[in-house]
């Protein structure tokens, strides 16, 4: 196969993507093994997120693919990592045109942060804060318009910028809402929740719907790692037990961990004891 | 004072009301060590336990020695009969005795006059005299129609209820049937959990596990019998609640939470049909299928739990918006919706789907805002499901003149959109609501109730009006056609009829 065989490839895979890890492991790990032909497969991202076709759910989906992409780069001596970094501004203002993406893009951003050498605590927990400016209070009471910010960053800061800004515009929005005199009558949910609005970054009830799901499934399996461990030796010892499981909840000073200890030991004898015929 | 490792154990036992105070004392100090979350199990604990003539390791505790038939049967007032055991903290290791199921106690609740029996009661044969109780192990077969079915009374996400008899004692016990073909991996872990949970109880409204049973393929759990679930007797045509009945139903409700939500347990499945109740309005909180106990967290940490709980019409916003931090106030929503349907009997937001139960609870309770809901924003889905319009509540308009006052203040409190405002359980039985006349009536009436109310047979009975209706507008319909072509043979009738069931749908 050669390079143009094998985006038109991986392209494919994205277009196909669906939330599921098993899914998203698999495109990551396609990505990864053509590694060779990275400088080919890496604008593909960006051409199928321009696609027209492309829906709002697919987008997210794509956003998440990254996140698992740069997850398992280390195994691959960091490919992708350098190439993505720079694009990432671009996707971001790319996922976020619907600002349904924005929560998916926020968790997403916070895990890919980690494998960079940036510390972006101060955006993380921006996120979470009242984004709007002195103007933007008074543009919000004269009912004017948002202005957008520029940045001269790259990278990953710009990339948190941009989402930070999204953020900040949808305050915007919102507060201007709260300002209009509440509505009395009984509305439908088309007109509450603008579901079947022309709007081409709007979601219909039906994906909303299916991305409810898709969200609920991934929380799911995102708890089926919970209990892994990191073993150096294949051993199975009982302070493993005790600092991965007990310490995690109430660490245990010397005297109680000794006692902890005897206790296992004591359970473990009454355990055996219990059998009527001899163990080991 | 009973010695802690050598009071009486479950079937030799003699003083009920002792070993009855000392569980629940037990209880709390299991209750203290699982919130503090350091419990160390004791060296000299388990070291008693072990040495304790009586002692019997995990495994078939139902079958040890039992005294005979006769003596069983004469004072069995004071012997608890063995069974799964009763009371036990979270901690479950440190109670050192198995204690036999608190089902005695249980029962007595109901059934003041009626003498509680064993679930299985059979004649032992002669035992060898040189053998402790622990030695003797017996093979319980269940002779065949010890229990009776007597007739399905709910089905439900793992299996059906029966009514069922015990042909010796004449008492009814419902059977739970775990549903078990579909599962391939094995014993549900949902199931332990539920088990795990309902052994755990002992408290007059919430529902206690008696036992389990195994018959062939199928487990059972089996529990004490009532006569009606809550969205059953509210469907029922006669009833007629006084503000005394709605509060006697509803501080039990409250009590029975507020045990839970002490216990740090969540039900997460609050709903009518899962409230049931006896002949005179006594209630039990039933169905723990989705109840889990609250996770211990460090300083920092956040819960993290699934959003797939609770019927949809009973969800609070917080969890259609996709909240996985949420705590015991999504009982509190749905007990709330419960008290509002004492008054008007169907449940006031039934949407179909997330987008149109929020629609319906915006368009009663108003959108939230910067000032009862400033946080509304974290939530995972609130920019997919944010309001794009400005709603005012209507809940006074609509709901306030039919209620008394301190009803209707308490149901504004409950049905906070913010999780965060809502009540505690604790502070809800302090609520003037209870405090102020009329005082709590138990609902003697519906003892002449005819038949049992439950969910189960009010879909049936409603299915069957249906089925009757459309037979009656079908031959109606069908005179009708015959009349109009015997007048003119090329005319037919197209006018579209309603079906009852869409039209339900609407409401
Ligand atoms: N102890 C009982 N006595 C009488 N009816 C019961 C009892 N337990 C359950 N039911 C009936 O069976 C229905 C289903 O039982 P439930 O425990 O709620 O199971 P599910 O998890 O399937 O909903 C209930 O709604 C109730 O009507
Ligand atoms: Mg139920």
């Amino acid at each position: 196969m050669d390079s143009f065989d094998i985006a038109n490839q991986f392209a494919q895979l994205l277009r196909n993507l669906t939330p599921q890890i098993g899914v998203l492991n698999k495109a990551a790990t396609f990505a990864l093994k053509n590694s060779d032909n990275e400088d080919y497969l890496f604008p593909t991202i960006l051409n199928v997120l321009h696609d027209k076709n492309l829906n709002i759910n697919q987008k997210s989906t794509i956003f998440q693919f990254i996140d698992v992409l740069i997850d398992e780069a280390h195994k691959y001596n960091g490919a992708y990592v350098k190439n993505i970094e720079k694009i990432l501004p671009a996707i971001i203002k790319n996922i976020c045109v619907s600002s349904s993406n924005m929560f998916n893009v926020y968790q997403s951003l916070c895990s890919i942060s980690k494998h960079f050498k940036i510390n972006v605590k101060e955006y993380e927990d921006k996120f979470y804060t009242d984004l709007l400016t002195e103007e933007d209070k008074k543009l919000i009471e004269e009912n004017g318009q948002i202005e957008s910010k520029k940045f001269d960053d790259h990278g990953l800061i710009l990339a948190w910028k941009i989402l930070l800004e999204r953020k900040r515009r949808s305050q915007f929005e919102r507060a201007k809402l709260l300002r209009s005199n509440p509505i009395h009558e009984t509305v439908e949910e088309d007109e509450l929740f603008k579901v079947k609005s022309k709007d081409k970054y709007a979601l219909s009830k039906r994906q909303i719907l299916s991305r409810l799901e898709d969200d609920r499934e991934l929380h799911k399996r995102s708890k089926e790692n919970l209990w892994n461990v990191n073993r150096d030796k294949s051993v199975l010892t009982e302070q493993e037990f005790k600092d991965h499981y007990w310490n995690k909840f109430n660490a245990l000073n010397d005297e109680e961990g000794k006692e902890f200890f005897n206790a296992l030991s004591d359970l473990n004898d009454l355990v055996s004891a219990s059998y009527k015929d001899q163990q080991y | 004072m009973v010695d802690k490792f050598n009071r009486p154990t479950g079937p030799r036992g003699n003083n009920n009301q002792q070993q009855r105070d000392y569980n629940s004392r037990d209880y709390n100090n299991n209750q203290r060590d699982f919130q503090r979350s350091s419990y160390i199990p004791h060296k000299s604990n388990s070291k008693n336990s072990q040495s304790r003539d009586s002692y019997v390791p995990s495994g078939p505790k139902r079958d040890q020695y039992r005294p005979n038939n006769n003596g069983f049967r004469k004072d069995n007032n004071n012997i608890r009969p063995s069974g799964p055991s009763g009371p036990s903290g979270p901690s479950g290791t440190k109670r050192p005795l198995p204690s036999g199921p608190s089902s005695l106690k249980k029962r007595r609740d109901f059934h003041h006059n009626n003498i509680p029996k064993g679930p299985k009661i059979r004649a032992i044969p002669e035992i060898r005299k040189d053998l402790l109780p622990h030695q003797i192990y017996t093979i319980n077969k269940t002779g065949p129609n010890i229990y009776e079915k007597v007739q399905q009374v709910g089905e439900g996400t793992y299996g059906k209820v029966y009514k069922v008899k015990h042909n010796r004692t004449n008492e009814f016990v419902a059977f739970k049937k775990l549903r078990l073909e579909s599962e391939r991996e094995g014993f549900p872990i949902t199931a332990i959990r539920e088990i795990k949970l309902l052994q755990s109880f002992d408290h007059p409204n919430v529902i206690g596990l008696l036992e389990m049973m195994i018959e062939k393929n199928s487990i059972y759990m089996v529990f004490d019998y009532l006569d009606h679930d809550l969205t059953g007797l509210l469907s029922h045509p006669d009833l007629n609640l006084q503000e005394s009945h709605r509060k006697y139903i509803f501080k039990q409700l409250i009590s029975g939470l507020n045990y839970l939500h002490e216990k740090r347990i969540i039900h997460r499945d609050i709903k009518g049909s899962n409230i049931l109740l006896d002949k005179i309005g006594n209630l039990k909180i039933a169905d723990f299928g989705l109840a889990r106990p609250m996770k211990i967290l460090t300083a920092g940490e956040l819960p993290d739990y699934t959003n797939r709980v609770i019927t949809i019409w009973y969800r609070p916003p917080e969890l259609l918006l996709g909240a996985t931090d949420y705590g015991r106030e999504v009982d509190i929503w749905g007990v709330g919706c419960l008290l509002m349907e004492l008054y008007y009997k169907v449940a006031i937001f039934r949407g179909l789907d997330e987008i149109s139960q929020l629609c319906k609870i915006f368009n009663i309770m108003g959108t939230p805002n910067m000032s009862n809901w400033p946080d509304i924003d974290k939530l995972p889905w609130f920019e997919m499901l944010k309001p794009r319009l400005n709603l005012a509540s209507k809940f006074e308009d609509k709901f306030k003149k039919t209620m008394s006052i301190e009803a209707f203040k308490l149901a504004e409190k409950l049905l906070m959109l913010n999780p965060k405002s809502r009540p505690t359980s604790e502070e809800i039985l302090q609520d003037e609501y209870f405090k102020n006349d009329p005082k709590p009536e138990p609902l003697y009436f519906i003892k002449d109730f005819e038949g049992e109310w439950h969910e189960f047979e009010t879909k049936q009975r409603r299915r069957e009006e249906r089925k009757r209706i459309k037979e009656e507008e079908d031959a109606e319909a069908n005179a009708r056609k015959e009349r109009i072509e015997k007048v003119s043979p090329q005319c037919t009738d197209k006018s579209v009829k309603t079906s009852p069931e869409s039209k339900d749908a609407k409401e």
